[in-house]
């Protein structure tokens, strides 16, 4: 079985990006660091659950009397809502860094030729700059969700959590899988219009921030809630939610109205890289 | 393949209102083929279309018997060489290679050969595995051309590959598209390099102004522009005594000597009766011939005639 086209370009954008260790570092310094913390408190609301005051030392006793106290329960996949609702505009930004200037450095730099004269389709090539993006994000969104499933599931006793709320495990993995392939696809989009990674970058910040700021100046104005569906960033909140079966009361509104609204972006994003790159074909 | 290579009926692009190639029609035989013009001709036009990176807005092209735009199957024939620099700054020749031919669709094992392969011939080997960044115009040249040649296709398109290269690196390019041509491969060769690409050429596709002006050999090519005199300058011992001769036939147009007196400048319209006469003129005339040269039988004069 031979790989498909696209995964060569893929896997050459990961190595590119994978050279530069600097961003790396800085971009992932903090979805690590959310990872560590929810964890650890995982880790210390199981240990206090089962009274393990002989291994976490003053902390988890602390904890456990905290626990007893304000009669704290906790719940993995509010948990998890909240890891992706604290990292979201990092990871805006780090699928920002890797993937808004893919197309426009491309087409800078006129490599763009060299692929659409090998037996390369279009599809095969903005598949494979979309892998790349994608990777990046699933690495600093998915990967740390994952962490977190994991590690109550490693917590909990004989993997009570798997049995009990095994959903939660597709529940994180879908959650993540939409915000990446929402802002990777996003990223592409202005990529392909933009001249400049930088200027990219912007646009990519301004397409999701100032949305967001509109939706909630609607919200206010008209009384009305369901304004902030025209915010990618609450509407993808809504949907991963739904997803993790967490029930927030700020949502009031239906689920599909903001899974439309992300569908919406996305096939408009989908139509403008399509438009643009059969473009660089008319101004070769 | 004893047919044409490529065959353009009627074949026109335009990029919005700017017209890049005017209803041309072409067939372009095996060998290594010239395309020839001025900035703005069409040359790159017809290279994108050949390459399959465009599409004719009118017309047809058909490039080793198949339609190019999003052939997969045809573009795993043709190597592209493009002028344009198109490389990534952070890559070494090697993994750019490696990356190429993966994309050309072979297996990582293959890609590894044909890569070590071919950068033993563009003379690379030892700076192989440093970032790209760091070469130099002549070493991007034969990255660009290497990745081009690796896969062996059957038709090597080149668009400049000579241009600011050093007289060694054009050598090599130039040794390089001989051995593509050796091994039954065809080559067309976009350049403005006019005398380094007539000793590489077979023949050559002259384009102004998105039209075909002629195709042919340098020497066909000549012979059509029965409008422009063959210029012919001749030194000889006595040189005034050879003009006298030869404004007396008929197809001497003029004879005129160098304001020292060295050299005789003739135009002439039929220059097979004038190199079969002359050597009777010199005897009548008693005047040694030292040296005698045709400057206008070059590529350059050929496109100077054409072009202007």
């Amino acid at each position: 079985m031979t790989a498909p086209r696209f995964a060569p370009l893929a896997w050459a954008g990961i190595r590119l990006g994978w050279k530069r260790k600097l961003p790396l570092l800085l971009l992932y310094t903090l979805p690590v660091g959310w990872m560590l913390f929810f964890s650890a408190q995982i880790f210390m609301l199981y240990g206090a659950e089962q009274g393990m005051s002989e291994i976490g030392g003053p902390m988890m006793r602390a904890m456990i009397t905290a626990k007893r106290i304000f009669k704290i329960t906790l719940d993995v996949k509010f948990l998890i809502s909240t890891f992706f609702l604290y990292s979201r505009l990092f990871a805006v930004l780090l699928i920002a860094w890797f993937g808004c200037g893919l197309l426009c450095e491309d087409r800078r730099a006129g490599a763009h030729v060299l692929y659409f004269s090998r037996p390369l389709t279009r599809l095969d090539y903005v598949l494979g700059r979309w892998c790349t993006v994608f990777f990046y994000g699933a690495l600093g969104v998915i990967v740390p969700g994952m962490f977190i499933v994991g590690s109550a599931a490693w917590m909990s006793p004989d993997w009570q959590f798997v049995r009990d709320e095994g959903e939660a495990v597709w529940g994180t993995l879908a959650f993540g899988f939409l915000t990446v392939a929402f802002y990777s696809t996003l990223s592409l989009a202005v990529s392909a219009v933009a001249s400049k990674k930088s200027f990219a970058m912007m646009a990519m910040f301004a397409l999701v921030l100032l949305p967001h700021a509109l939706s909630r100046i609607l919200a206010r104005l008209l009384g009305e809630r369901a304004w902030r569906v025209l915010s990618p960033l609450t509407s993808l909140g809504k949907v991963g939610n739904h997803f993790l079966d967490v029930r927030q009361q700020f949502y009031q509104w239906p689920t599909w109205w903001s899974a439309a609204s992300l569908c919406a972006i996305m096939l408009v994003c989908c139509c403008v890289i399509a438009v643009r790159i059969r473009r660089w074909e008319v101004v070769a | 393949m004893s047919g044409p290579i490529i065959i353009a009926n009627g074949l026109a692009r335009w990029y919005g209102q700017v017209l890049g190639l005017n209803r041309v029609d072409l067939e372009i035989r095996g060998g290594i083929t010239g395309l020839i013009g001025p900035n703005g001709a069409g040359k790159s036009t017809l290279v994108k279309l050949v390459t399959g990176q465009i599409r004719p807005s009118t017309g047809k092209i058909a490039v080793l018997g198949q339609t190019p735009f999003a052939n997969r199957r045809l573009l795993a024939r043709i190597g592209y060489c493009p002028t344009d620099d198109a490389l990534y700054e952070d890559m070494s020749a090697r993994t750019f290679l490696e990356y190429s031919m993966r994309l050309q669709g072979l297996a990582r094992t293959d890609a590894r050969t044909t890569t070590t392969k071919v950068l033993e011939t563009v003379e690379l080997t030892d700076a192989a595995d440093r970032p790209v960044r760091g070469y130099s115009k002549g070493m991007r040249q034969r990255v660009k051309l290497a990745q081009s040649i690796a896969h062996e296709p059957e038709l090597l398109v080149a668009d400049e590959p000579l241009a600011g290269l050093d007289p060694l690196a054009r050598r090599l390019v130039g040794r390089i598209l001989q051995e593509t041509r050796a091994r039954g491969a065809h080559v067309l060769l976009s350049s403005h390099v006019l005398h380094e690409v007539e000793p590489l050429t077979d023949r050559i596709v002259l384009l102004n102004h998105g039209r075909i002006l002629g195709q042919g050999s340098v020497a066909e090519m000549r012979d059509l522009l029965v409008h422009h005199p063959r210029k012919v300058v001749v030194r000889a011992h006595r040189p005034r005594a050879l003009a006298c001769r030869l404004l007396q036939e008929e197809f001497v147009v003029s004879a005129a000597l160098d304001p020292d007196g060295a050299r005789l400048h003739v135009e002439t319209v039929d220059l097979d009766l004038f190199l079969e006469r002359l050597p009777t003129w010199v005897c009548d005339t008693s005047c040694g011939v030292l040296s005698l040269e045709s400057p206008d039988a070059s590529l350059e004069a050929v496109f100077d005639y054409m072009v202007t």
